[in-house]
């Protein structure tokens, strides 16, 4: 699934991780992410841990925050090849767990996009609120 | 009298529209509350990640024109991003013009340089030496055993080239991510105040997920949760306009970085085609307006130490943006090149299809002094379907050691170029090419050619 611009990802288990990886020719794209938690402080996550990552942030029991990862991307990545994003949170055995939809099911807390041309103006901003 | 009424109800309904589309309404889902002021952006991924099947690096391509360096038709920017691209080359006016280039970019580091080699491999469709030919004129059927047994491996020129990347040299935004990231982060220093606010009013109301309508959600708890996703999109909308207006000047300083590079080159001949060649070729390439030439003007205030702080950064930013706007659209590039060739001794004789003709071709020396001028045309240097043209002027001095009467000390061959990209992959080039002289060397044989081509670039 393509990831949207707000995702609400909940219920997240106890001891879980959030991990976030980027693949592309790092000479044409900028990746960071920031990660915002009630009542800790703030991080900023770096290129280099999510490039080729994955990055992992861990969830706890009664944790609420979101996390916003922001992509620029300065040059055209080649047909075929384009810069991809992975977002999901898994348990601690590292399986992607299941989130309520909305419809009184669940899915995997898991998304996956695509890039292939320069972000110019609009960089690409995707953000994930995470309940446990 | 009627139709100023009607041109304000339309005024009015344009207005009433545009600023419903900036705020949310009860019926919206979480999402498309979201939407309103964040679109969407990127596309579903088809293939197993790379987190899946922990494959990564992908390549760059933007319209570079011909990579060739052997082509009278080169480009100004050489691409040393694409992992893998292949041109081919025709000549309408003459029958001996077609070479088809294959360049690779491999993926690895030397010295501490990512992307710093270029191998490229030029296969020119051979022509028989003029001297066999002016030998043989008006006896086609002599010509015709040598000519059927040409092959299109019979003139092949392979090269290495190195650029080294840097801070100074190459297109590359690795050495500047360290300065991007400062300006980036000081242009909106706060969000950890409305993301985790955004967490909260998340949070407070049980079971909300982002598809969810506001209406659906308990009287008490509609307004105040519409109103808290509202206002998070708002920010992450201030946000990702700050930083775009940043981040799109940067990478346009970025692509008009100066290259530097080096190449060898060894042209393999069949003996009734030509000599084989030693070329050494160095080249640099800069743009009109560049990260360099934004450091050397603001590095005083703007370097790595005075970065640190945020307002000096966001200070430092803004200039960025200010010294990169006038120059939105300007891509200019400038190549100058030197060279130097050398011509190996080769004699050929005892062929019997040669009936005791002997000819060979002496150790030569020649110099050659290139000067290449492009620019984008047609939209950006990224933009999709952009159109480049390049212009070029080359001057030769051949000499003949053992006879030298045969040294042409000003041969002279000038082209125009324009290079239309037609998708992500392909490209379209038309060249009109002039030279002073005809000679037997390179692709060029008449006074004036067309060539037309074709360029892919090829995904990994």
């Amino acid at each position: 699934m393509a990831c949207d611009p707000l995702m609400i990802w909940r219920p997240v288990p106890d001891k879980s991780f959030f991990q976030a990886s980027v693949a592309g020719d790092e000479n044409v794209f900028d990746v960071q992410l920031d990660v915002a938690f009630a009542g800790k402080p703030p991080q900023t996550i770096p290129h280099e841990m999510l490039v080729p990552g994955p990055a992992k942030i861990p969830i706890n029991a009664g944790d609420h925050g979101a996390f916003d990862l922001l992509l620029n991307i300065t040059g055209e990545p080649l047909p075929g090849t384009p810069v991809v994003v992975d977002l999901r949170i898994v348990d601690a055995a590292g399986k992607i767990v299941q989130v309520i939809d909305g419809k009184g099911g669940t899915v995997p807390a898991q998304c996956a996009s695509q890039f292939t041309q320069p972000t110019g103006a609009n960089p690409v901003g995707i953000v994930v609120v995470a309940v446990a | 009298m009627k139709r100023i009424p009607i041109f304000a109800a339309l005024t009015v309904s344009f207005f009433a529209i545009t600023a419903q589309a900036q705020q949310c309404e009860l019926t919206d889902t979480v999402l498309a509350c979201w939407m309103r002021f964040n679109p969407a952006a990127g596309t579903d991924v088809t293939q197993p990640t790379p987190t899946e099947n922990a494959t990564q690096q992908v390549v760059a391509a933007a319209n570079t024109g011909i990579s060739s360096f052997i082509s009278p038709s080169g480009s100004a920017v050489q691409d040393f991003l694409s992992l893998l691209s292949a041109s081919l080359e025709s000549s309408s006016l003459s029958t001996n013009g077609q070479a088809l280039t294959f360049d690779y970019n491999p993926p690895i580091q030397i010295l501490g340089m990512d992307h710093a080699l270029k191998l490229q491999a030029v296969f020119v469709e051979p022509p028989l030496n003029d001297q066999l030919t002016a030998h043989f004129s008006g006896n086609t059927a002599a010509l015709e055993p040598f000519d059927k047994a040409l092959t299109n491996t019979d003139d092949v020129a392979m090269s290495a080239t190195f650029q080294p990347t840097s801070e100074r040299w190459g297109r590359s935004i690795v050495p500047h991510r360290p300065m991007f990231r400062l300006m980036l982060n000081s242009l909106v220093p706060n969000r950890n105040q409305w993301l985790v606010a955004l967490a909260t009013a998340v949070a407070n109301v049980p079971n909300l997920t982002s598809n969810q309508t506001f209406d659906s959600l308990s009287s008490d708890q509609q307004l105040s949760a519409m109103q808290a996703i509202e206002t998070a999109a708002k920010s992450q909308q201030s946000f990702l306009r700050a930083v775009g207006g940043f981040a799109e000047k940067f990478a346009l300083l970025l692509n008009n970085q100066p290259q530097l590079y080096a190449t060898a080159l060894y042209d393999v001949r069949k003996n009734v085609v030509g000599p084989n060649e030693w070329t050494a070729k160095f080249t640099y390439e800069i743009g009109a307006n560049n990260l360099n030439a934004f450091r050397r003007r603001f590095g005083t205030v703007c370097n790595e130490t005075s970065l640190a702080s945020t307002a000096t950064a966001a200070q430092c930013a803004h200039s960025l943006q200010t010294f990169a706007g006038s120059a939105a659209t300007a891509d200019d590039r400038l190549a100058i090149s030197l060279e130097y060739h050398r011509t190996n001794q080769r004699w050929i004789k005892g062929d019997p299809n040669l009936g005791g003709f002997e000819f060979g071709y002496p150790r030569a020396h020649e110099f050659a002094f290139e000067l290449t001028y492009g620019q984008t045309l047609r939209g950006t240097a990224t933009s999709p379907n952009n159109g480049r043209i390049d212009l070029s002027f080359r001057y030769e001095d051949v000499r003949n050691p053992s006879d030298a009467t045969k040294n042409v000390r000003s041969r002279a061959i000038g082209s125009i170029t324009y290079t239309q990209k037609i998708n992500d992959s392909f490209s379209f080039p038309v060249s009109l090419i002039y030279a002073n002289h005809a000679a037997n060397l390179g692709t060029v044989d008449k006074k004036l050619n067309t060539h037309f081509g074709l360029l892919y670039k090829l995904p990994k």
